[in-house]
């Protein structure tokens, strides 16, 4: 089980003297007496608080999350590893066959798609196919794609930058929010990093909006008897699915119940006995970022991160400079595989990972846009110490916690030659089968996006509050108590 | 009879002295306490104290020490760390510029102009607990921390006086203490209580683990290259001292592609068995050769038994060293541990010693 770097620097020893680092101490409400009460235990192990005059009041057990918990490092080591089981294939395979909800629905993330490609050795839409087959054919009712409701997102993040951008120099630079192990770690560790972060969701979570809203209400069933299911690249989505944030409280479900990784459906299709390459593939569903008769899968244009960074940057070209700029000459020149005259790439300290990308101005050739690419956990440290010191002179930065971004994820398959070497060229392999194995298409091109956008929110589309609120999210940053023990050596 | 005869103490630090650091010029000395401070001392006549120390002295009153005559306390670095400064390192290119690692997680980096006091230049934030070693590379454009988190950290000197991080490394299983770099390479040690020591190398910027070194039944407390970087030495929680040289591959020369990544490979050649010191095992330290007296120079331990002891190395058998004990000093900080000793690089036989006492001690190793 990997996390990704920036989570995995929690301290998950069981040195940690109780009390000294939980974040989560039980809050005693001041009553105002001072004339002391005493703690009586009940008959059943309850606990009474019992004032002087013998007035009892009980008192609360103290609640701890599975969210809580793992978003800090205070005390809870081994028994992470019990509750983070409990979201695995094994209770996708346990609802499947219990039949209570009305309707299981499976979104695949095309990362995870590229990882089986790379495993299997097929093209990315011959392994969308055979997981569709599967996982109908365990009782799965839809099988969609994460990228479709990436489209979205895209659109909306591009958004949110020129509106940043244009409101005040103090709103940026913008940091993509994408990457739950970026998150998780923000929150707790560089809290000042939040009020830059961008607000709209990831794809995991628009989908879940998607399914379990729109879907929801398009089939007239309530959300909590759909199932939602995402097969993504890390464990730290797992996390991200689990925020408090994306829990529906009327209905009181999660809008994605249970996150899956590359890895535990490998697993889970050998422990069924299921052969990936004999498997007869079925035709794609709607949801999918694929040509009209489905013969032909699409991608967004950009790396393994999901595409943000280009897409912001040819929206940004376009609508506040009147530059014909595409996300694909973004990411050819990032690639290096198309230069562009007016984007200037540039490898900080030579490494990919960390790269500035710069749009010029055709008749100046000054720089008009400055963003960036952090990957993996060391440039994140110095993007944040910039950050922290002022001198983050970006507009957008897009984040991930992992090298190489989502094709090296912790969930994700992992070559039979353990040796770094094989393990470099097989990433490498994984994100040209997701970045360029297939046509890139614009979300404006897909006609379903429009057509779902103004069906769900009404003819305000994007702009509506109900849009804002579906395909928005917040950050809480992690207060770090004092010290109970008030030890200091 | 060999012995160490002292000729200094230095006392102003208000809590045990966890760390020395001599600067190039071998005449200023960096000490880190308990006490959060650092302080920069130096003789009072310079280099030439080294030449005519005086009488060798008796150690002052345990109770209240007091600094040697002979010595000043330059400097006093006390504003940065919240809690504990751990270690000290000055830059090895400059006497003005010099490391902090504290237990408060940062690393600080100071710098001084002329006869101006230490300022805080850079702030190196990242490790998540207790930070437990700082070391400069030799060419002074690298500097490596490690800690409680398990984890070590490079950091290269972005120009503008600060520091970007250029890897975190996490492969120990346990608490880091210490980080040492070799003499000449640009090769990294580290040393931790899980009982094994890493090197680390680069690949244009990415480091990763090119050797492991198992052998201690414990922890791991520091160690020292020798002068040349042919041997490592390391010290431990089994009371052990360790020598370790390169073993030669033959497929060296095998170049395995694009990716290909070379591991080097160590063996232990020496061992100084559990039975010289009595406790753990808390320092080390490897002066340059000392011709007529040591061929490969003099290693020095400091131990939690309260004692000094200084080896003479000399070549063995094949690719062996041999260690041979040469001075003791019982009780040398007292009844206190013996934190940290460090040989002053530019005057042989010179050693400053850091203990439990706060006090620092400079010793010469007399071979009459």
């Amino acid at each position: 089980m990997a996390f990704s770097g920036g989570l995995r620097l929690t301290d998950l020893n069981d040195y940690i003297t109780p009390g000294q680092e939980c974040i989560k101490p039980v809050e005693v409400k001041k009553t105002g007496r001072s004339d002391g009460s005493q703690i009586k235990v009940g008959g059943t192990g309850e606990y009474y608080e019992v004032s002087k005059d013998g007035e009892e009041t009980k008192l609360e057990a103290a609640r701890i999350t599975l969210n809580d918990c793992l978003a800090c490092s205070g005390c809870v080591t081994s028994a992470e590893t019990v509750l983070i089981t409990m979201q695995s294939h094994h209770e996708l395979v346990s609802v499947l066959k219990d039949k209570s909800k009305q309707l299981v629905v499976v979104t695949i993330a095309p990362q995870t798609v590229a990882s089986l490609a790379q495993k299997y050795n097929m093209s990315t839409l011959e392994v969308s196919q055979r997981m569709t087959a599967i996982l109908k054919g365990m009782g799965v009712d839809h099988v969609y794609d994460s990228a479709f409701a990436r489209d979205i997102t895209l659109v909306e993040s591009a958004r949110e930058f020129v509106e940043r951008y244009q409101a005040s120099k103090q709103q940026l630079p913008v940091l993509a929010s994408w990457c739950p192990g970026w998150v998780c770690y923000a929150e707790k560790t560089h809290a000042e990093a939040l009020p830059y972060m961008s607000t709209t969701r990831s794809p995991q979570q628009a989908m879940g909006a998607v399914v379990k809203n729109y879907m929801a209400n398009k089939l007239g069933i309530a959300p909590d008897q759909i199932y939602h299911v995402a097969i993504m690249m890390c464990y730290d989505k797992k996390l991200e699915a689990s925020r408090d944030d994306f829990y529906n409280d009327v209905y009181k479900t999660r809008e994605v119940d249970c996150v899956v990784t590359t890895g535990e459906f490998d697993r889970m299709l050998a422990e069924q006995g299921i052969s990936f390459v004999d498997t007869t593939p079925a035709p794609l569903d709607s949801l999918f970022k694929a040509s009209k008769d489905s013969t032909a899968l699409y991608t967004s244009a950009g790396t393994s991160a999901g595409g943000g960074l280009e897409y912001v940057m040819s929206y940004a070209a376009r609508t506040l400079f009147k530059l014909n700029i595409s996300p694909e000459d973004v990411a050819g020149a990032g690639r290096g595989t198309r230069p562009h005259e007016l984007i200037q790439v540039k490898l900080v300290r030579n490494q990919s990972d960390h790269r500035e990308m710069v749009l010029l101005d055709p008749e100046t050739k000054e720089p008009i846009l400055k963003f960036a690419t952090v990957y993996g956990f060391r440039h994140l440290q110095n993007l944040v110490r910039k950050l922290k010191s002022g001198r983050a002179t970006y507009h957008y930065v897009e984040v991930a916690a992992c090298p190489s971004a989502c094709s090296n994820g912790g969930g994700q398959l992992q070559p039979e030659d353990p040796s770094p070497a094989a393990k470099k060229q097989w990433v490498a392999a994984t994100e040209t089968k997701y970045a360029t194995s297939c046509a890139s298409q614009l979300p404006e091109d897909n006609p379903l996006i429009k057509e779902l956008i103004y069906d769900w929110f009404g003819s305000e589309g994007l702009d509506s509050p109900l849009a804002k609120e579906q395909l928005h999210t917040e950050f809480h940053g992690v207060v770090a108590k004092v010290n109970p023990l008030g030890v200091s050596w | 009879m060999p012995q160490l005869r002292l000729f200094a103490e230095l006392a102003g630090h208000d809590d045990r002295v966890w760390q020395v650091s001599w600067d190039k010029t071998g005449t200023r000395l960096a000490t880190c306490s308990g006490d959060k401070s650092a302080r920069v001392w130096a003789p009072i006549s310079g280099s030439s104290f080294f030449e005519q120390p005086g009488a060798p002295a008796p150690p002052t009153d345990a109770e209240s020490p007091t600094t040697t005559a002979t010595w000043q306390c330059l400097d006093t670095i006390d504003n940065a760390h919240k809690r504990t400064v751990r270690s000290v390192c000055f830059a090895p290119t400059s006497s003005d510029t010099l490391a902090t690692a504290s237990f408060d997680g940062t690393t600080a980096i100071w710098a001084k102009e002329e006869d101006d006091e230490y300022e805080c230049v850079a702030t190196l934030e990242g490790h998540e607990n207790e930070a437990k070693c700082v070391a400069w590379s030799p060419s002074g454009q690298l500097l490596a921390t490690c800690g409680r988190d398990k984890s070590v950290w490079i950091w290269e000197a972005s120009g503008e006086g600060d520091f970007d991080c250029i890897s975190v490394l996490m492969e120990h299983t346990q608490d880091v203490k210490a980080v040492v770099w070799h003499p000449v390479h640009e090769l990294l040690a580290s040393f931790s209580y899980d009982d094994t020591i890493r090197l680390w190398k680069d690949d244009e910027d990415d480091w990763y683990s090119a050797a492991v070194l198992s052998g201690h039944t414990s922890t791991v407390w520091g160690g020292a290259f020798s002068a040349d970087g042919t041997y490592l030495a390391s010290v431990s929680d089994d009371r052990t001292v360790r020598v370790w040289a390169q073993e030669k591959r033959e497929d060296a020369a095998q170049n395995d592609g694009f990716y290909y990544r070379p591991e080097v490979s160590y063996k232990c050649v020496t061992v100084v068995p559990d039975t010289v010191h009595s406790r753990a095992i808390y320092s080390v330290d490897w002066s340059a050769p000392v011709p007529g007296g040591a061929s490969l120079g003099f290693v020095a331990t400091g131990c939690g038994d309260n004692s000094v002891r200084v080896f003479r190395a000399q070549q063995g058998n094949g690719d062996s060293v041999d260690l041979e004990l040469t001075a003791e000093t019982k009780n040398a900080h007292g009844l206190s541990d013996i934190n940290c000793v460090q040989w002053n690089p530019q005057h042989p036989r010179w050693l400053a010693t850091a203990g439990d006492d706060k006090v620092v001690r400079i010793w010469y190793l007399d071979l009459d």
